[in-house]
């Protein structure tokens, strides 16, 4: 699919074409150098929403490639925070501020809950079991610290729906034997954390994934747009596709 | 005779001088009011001088070696650089052999005779002949300077003027001239836009399909109604924009480079539309722009997403290099979405910034008929639209509406996530781009001046200017009037003069006002950002105002160049207690100003066929026309026959044609065909000399009515309709009369000249062969 993507988007009759190759992740790029230029060809595979040496898709481009075509944008730079920030100017700012969302004076009690959750859900999707061992632990702690007493009316009382179906879960990973077992338990926890998202959209969006094989159909949510499936790991990394974007 | 003329220069020089000196009183007094950054005491002003040698020269932007216009070797011209409080001396030399020229500096406060409008303000600049200008820099911000003679500006004569404040500036700046180029000679691009000729949407639907909005696309897209109904209603294909450009460019070229700039860094890019008749949509790869001027004065900043530059306009924006390493795309796109032209700012690998999507022309044309009456009027259906704030085109925006409907796809919505459609809005919000969609789109209304802009007190003088046009002849004028065809329009000094500018033609027209600011009345109270173009879109009404500060002629027109040249605009004068300096024959110099959109354009059509010639030709002008037709078999049987009239076009879409002529015909051999006409008379058709008085009416559908009574008694009436598009290049004719003549015939258009044809004619029978179009 996304090999017929590139070639379609290189081909010019009688100018370029390309052939890409899925293991080595390559394209050979044939043009006629008379009636165009390789940049040509480059600008038209970026904006089918690929990346090349050259040339950065454009973000609509790459998010509107499914799921399964998205892959690891290694030719993209990190936006520099430092100065940008000062100036209020920069978007990657916020996703930082959005890690700790309440005021400095008040520590959002649930974010333990938050940070604990994404580093099983990257464990598991790293297929590493004595990770996830250790951070579904601390996601069970999490759980059971929670100051309750803190938490606004709207959210204690969701809190106290979700508690009991995101503990048992999480005890459960910290003492299954296998990978299997843990994601298995892990996708229980889907439905508990995304009522509980709910309750806080951020400015920095959520994302519901849906990855249509594993157990007829199951849900994770996580931070990044691109799609990092933690039911299979790298057996099936792109399958997937957002099912919704949860933001403020 | 060497001698003369420099002696005439020195005394050119030495009026410009002394008028200079007792100008500068006035001048700050709009200084003051503009609210610009006052001057800094403590300073020496300076003179800064630019020496500009103007000559014809041979580009090739395409391939094709094309005649273009350079300033010291450089198509745009040179940017010229300034600081407030400064004096402009620009030593300007016309190296041409035989072309007169002229230079205005575009949004710039000086005194009138130095504007550059040829004949109206200031002499043209012959050839061979030198001219100073010298004025006091009494503004900063963003401007350019341009050819005012003919249609000059659209082949290299446009360049940046930046004048900076005296504070040294912040931070790295970049300066951008967009502008078009085409290949086609920009007087035959006038004429043919005067002889609807729509060889520019052929060439357009090579790029992007569906524009030229044939019978054929209309079923593609399942909009056959829609297309009907156009017909119905009298349109012609809707334009977005009416010209075809091979290139835009950034700069004079089709992709500019900032590489200079770091990660972290924010830049200052100060945008000029120069083109002669193109809008560009303005996008960033990198991230929100901050919009911090417009037309060279300062507004308060404002984060948008995108915006749309009218021809004229400019704007400066910030924004900041996010990532190390990678060059950032700023994407300057033209309204039609034909082409785009790049900037990179920064180094490394290009971040692109995704690309405008092809509009959806039969929603566009949808729109169109509902917003149209059939007297060519147009009806907002009580919106009260202005300032860009509803934008009857986001009908055509994928980005804004969603994808296009194809045949058996479902709708993608595009827009606001949840969003439900239109259904539930209310009325007008419907066109409201800001509320359809996340993408924040930056409209006059969202425009607000820093310092307060508040007129001095004094009398108003309000007027309402209706701009109307038709695209079928290209006449573009003001309440149906040109410039020739109106009085200058007085104002005084301590008016105030207020403009109440409703659009009700099919296009919009950047409005500019030379030798003034405005304010655009947009709700901000005292802070009505102040400007020198504005945009309008049809349908919108907008008020703008300013103070009659500066003595002199003071063109207000609208800056599409061949609108201008058809006459949109109109003429200020504030009185001045001493005469024009550079024009010593007022009224001579007056009546060649008014000879512009005078002018007289020229077309013609014929075709060679095996059954014979038959064509068109005619020479008009805005409002008379001279026609000529011919029909030249190779027989004595089939005949020969010519006719020509001339006659006045009347109304603002002027469907009326009354006319009188002469015919001429003989045949010979023909006993078969019907003795008599429709109304009983005995038919002349094998022998006719006559002459007659009828007229010519276009109807819905735009087929053309011509009824005409000869000096014989003889009636004929007459139905044709040519140039159907029934595919984007296949053209159907058909005519059909009361002499019991008809002709149908089928045209493949090659290319702007060449087209092959096949018709039947009831007189000649079948004929295939070429057609000539001029």
């Amino acid at each position: 699919m996304c090999e017929k993507t590139i070639e379609k988007a290189a081909y010019v009759k009688g100018e370029a074409e390309a052939d890409w190759d899925v293991d080595a992740k390559t394209a050979r790029i044939t043009f006629d150098s008379t009636r165009t230029t390789l940049d040509a060809v480059l600008q038209r595979i970026a904006h089918a929403g690929y990346d090349s040496e050259r040339y950065l898709a454009p973000d609509a481009a790459y998010a509107a490639l499914p799921g399964c075509c998205q892959y690891e944008r290694g030719f993209k730079r990190k936006p520099q925070h430092a100065e940008a920030n000062a100036q209020g100017h920069d978007h990657a700012g916020h996703a930082l501020a959005a890690q700790q969302p309440a005021t400095e004076s008040k520590p959002d009690p649930l974010t333990p809950v938050f940070e604990a959750y994404f580093q099983l859900k990257d464990a598991l999707v790293a297929s590493d079991a004595a990770k996830a061992k250790a951070a579904a632990e601390r996601l069970d702690a999490a759980v059971r610290v929670v100051d309750m007493g803190t938490l606004g009316s709207e959210v204690h009382t969701v809190w106290m729906q979700v508690m009991e179906p995101l503990a048992n879960p999480a005890a459960a990973i910290g003492a299954a034997k296998d990978l299997q077992a843990q994601r298995k338990a892990f996708a229980e926890l889907t439905e508990p954390m995304l009522a509980l998202v709910r309750t806080r959209p951020g400015s920095v969006p959520i994302y519901l994934d849906h990855c249509p094989m594993y157990e007829g159909g199951s849900d994770w949510l996580s931070r990044d747009k691109a799609i990092r499936n933690p039911f299979y790991g790298a057996q099936m990394m792109t399958c997937g596709s957002v099912k919704e974007t949860i933001v403020k | 005779m060497y001698a003369l003329r420099m002696i005439r220069l020195l005394v050119h020089l030495v009026v410009l001088l002394f008028l200079l000196a007792g100008r500068l009183m006035a001048q700050s007094a709009q200084h003051q009011a503009l609210g610009t950054s006052r001057l800094t005491s403590g300073f020496t002003p300076q003179v800064t001088r630019y020496d500009l040698v103007i000559t014809d020269t041979i580009v090739n932007y395409t391939g094709k070696p094309r005649k273009a216009y350079a300033v010291n070797g450089s198509i745009p011209m040179p940017t010229l650089t300034f600081t407030e409080g400064d004096t402009a001396m620009i030593v300007v030399r016309n190296a041409m052999a035989k072309e007169e020229t002229s230079l205005h500096w575009h949004g710039l406060i000086l005194p009138y005779h130095l504007d550059g409008v040829p004949y109206l303000t200031t002499a043209p600049i012959k050839a061979g002949e030198t001219q100073v200008y010298k004025f006091p820099l009494v503004q900063s911000g963003t401007y350019w300077y341009h050819s005012h003679t003919n249609v000059q500006e659209q082949n290299g004569m446009h360049g940046a003027l930046i004048i900076h404040k005296r504070e040294a500036p912040v931070m790295p700046e970049h300066v951008v001239i967009l502008s078009e180029w085409t290949d086609m000679k920009p007087k035959e691009v006038h004429r043919r836009l005067h002889a609807a000729n729509d060889w520019s949407a052929i060439k357009k639907h090579r790029m992007r399909p569906g524009t030229v909005q044939s019978y054929s696309d209309a079923i593609g897209q399942r909009a056959l109604g829609v297309k009907l109904t156009n017909e119905w209603k009298r349109m012609n294909a809707m334009d977005v924009s009416d010209v075809y450009y091979d290139r835009l460019l950034a700069n004079g070229r089709p992709v500019d480079e900032a590489p200079q700039l770091r990660a972290g860094d924010q830049v200052r890019v100060r945008l000029i539309n120069g083109g002669a008749s193109s809008y560009f949509w303005i996008t960033y790869a990198g991230g929100k722009m901050t919009v911090v001027a417009s037309d060279g004065m300062d507004v308060e900043p404002v984060e948008v997403d995108r915006f749309i530059m009218g021809v004229a306009e400019t704007y400066d924006i910030i924004v900041t290099i996010p990532a190390d390493s990678t060059a950032y795309e700023l994407l300057a796109t033209s309204e039609d979405r034909v082409r785009s032209t790049s900037v990179w700012l920064g180094s490394g690998i290009r971040q692109l910034a995704a690309p405008l999507q092809p509009l959806k022309y039969f929603e566009g044309m949808k729109m169109m008929n509902d917003m149209m009456r059939m007297n060519g009027d147009l009806d907002d259906m009580g919106m009260h639209m202005s300032l860009q704030q509803m934008d009857m085109n986001v009908v055509m925006y994928p980005e804004i509406t969603g994808e296009e409907k194809r045949r058996g796809e479902k709708v993608k919505k595009g827009g606001k996530a949840g969003h439900e459609g239109y259904e539930g809005m209310d009325n007008g919000n419907i066109y409201n781009s800001n509320t359809l969609s996340d993408i924040v789109t930056l409209n006059y209304a969202m425009l607000r001046s820093p310092a307060p802009t508040a007129l001095p007190p004094g009398p108003v003088k309000e007027l309402k200017f209706t701009l109307t046009g038709n695209m079928n002849r290209y006449l573009w004028a003001i309440d149906n009037k040109t410039v020739s065809e109106t009085d200058r329009i007085l104002i005084r000094k301590g008016e105030n003069v207020r403009i109440i500018l409703y659009n009700n033609s099919m296009m919009r027209h950047p409005m500019h006002l030379h030798g003034h600011f405005f304010r655009v009345v947009n709700g901000q109270g005292d802070h009505a950002p102040l400007k020198n173009v504005l945009d309008i879109m049809p349908m919108e009404t907008d008020t703008i105002e300013f103070a009659a500060t500066e003595e002199g002629d003071w063109f207000f027109h609208c800056h599409i160049l061949y609108h201008m040249m058809s006459g949109m605009g109109r003429v200020f004068v504030n009185p001045a207690p001493e005469p024009n300096p550079v024009l010593p024959d007022p009224a001579k110099a007056w009546r060649h100003f008014l000879r512009e959109d005078k002018a007289w354009h020229g077309m013609a059509m014929s075709d060679l066929a095996t059954n014979g010639i038959d064509g068109e030709a005619m020479l008009m002008n805005k409002r008379w026309a001279l026609q000529a037709e011919w029909r030249l078999g190779y027989t004595a049987m089939h005949g020969q026959e010519v006719e020509a009239h001339f006659g006045r076009y009347f109304g603002k879409m002027q469907w009326w044609f009354p006319n009188v002529g002469i015919d001429w015909r003989t045949r010979e051999g023909h006993t078969d065909s019907p003795e008599e006409n429709m109304f009983r008379q005995r038919n002349t058709k094998n022998s006719r000399s006559v002459a007659h008085i009828g007229f010519q009416y276009t109807l819905p559908m735009l087929l053309v009515l011509d009824a005409r009574i000869d000096t014989d008694g003889r009636l004929r009436t007459q139905l044709m309709r040519h140039d159907i598009p029934l595919t984007p290049r296949l053209r159907l004719d058909l005519m059909g009369n009361s002499d019991y003549e008809y002709m149908a015939g089928l045209r493949y258009v090659l290319d702007k000249t060449w087209a092959l044809r096949t018709h039947y004619d009831s007189d000649m029978g079948w004929g295939v062969g070429m057609t000539l179009t001029y």
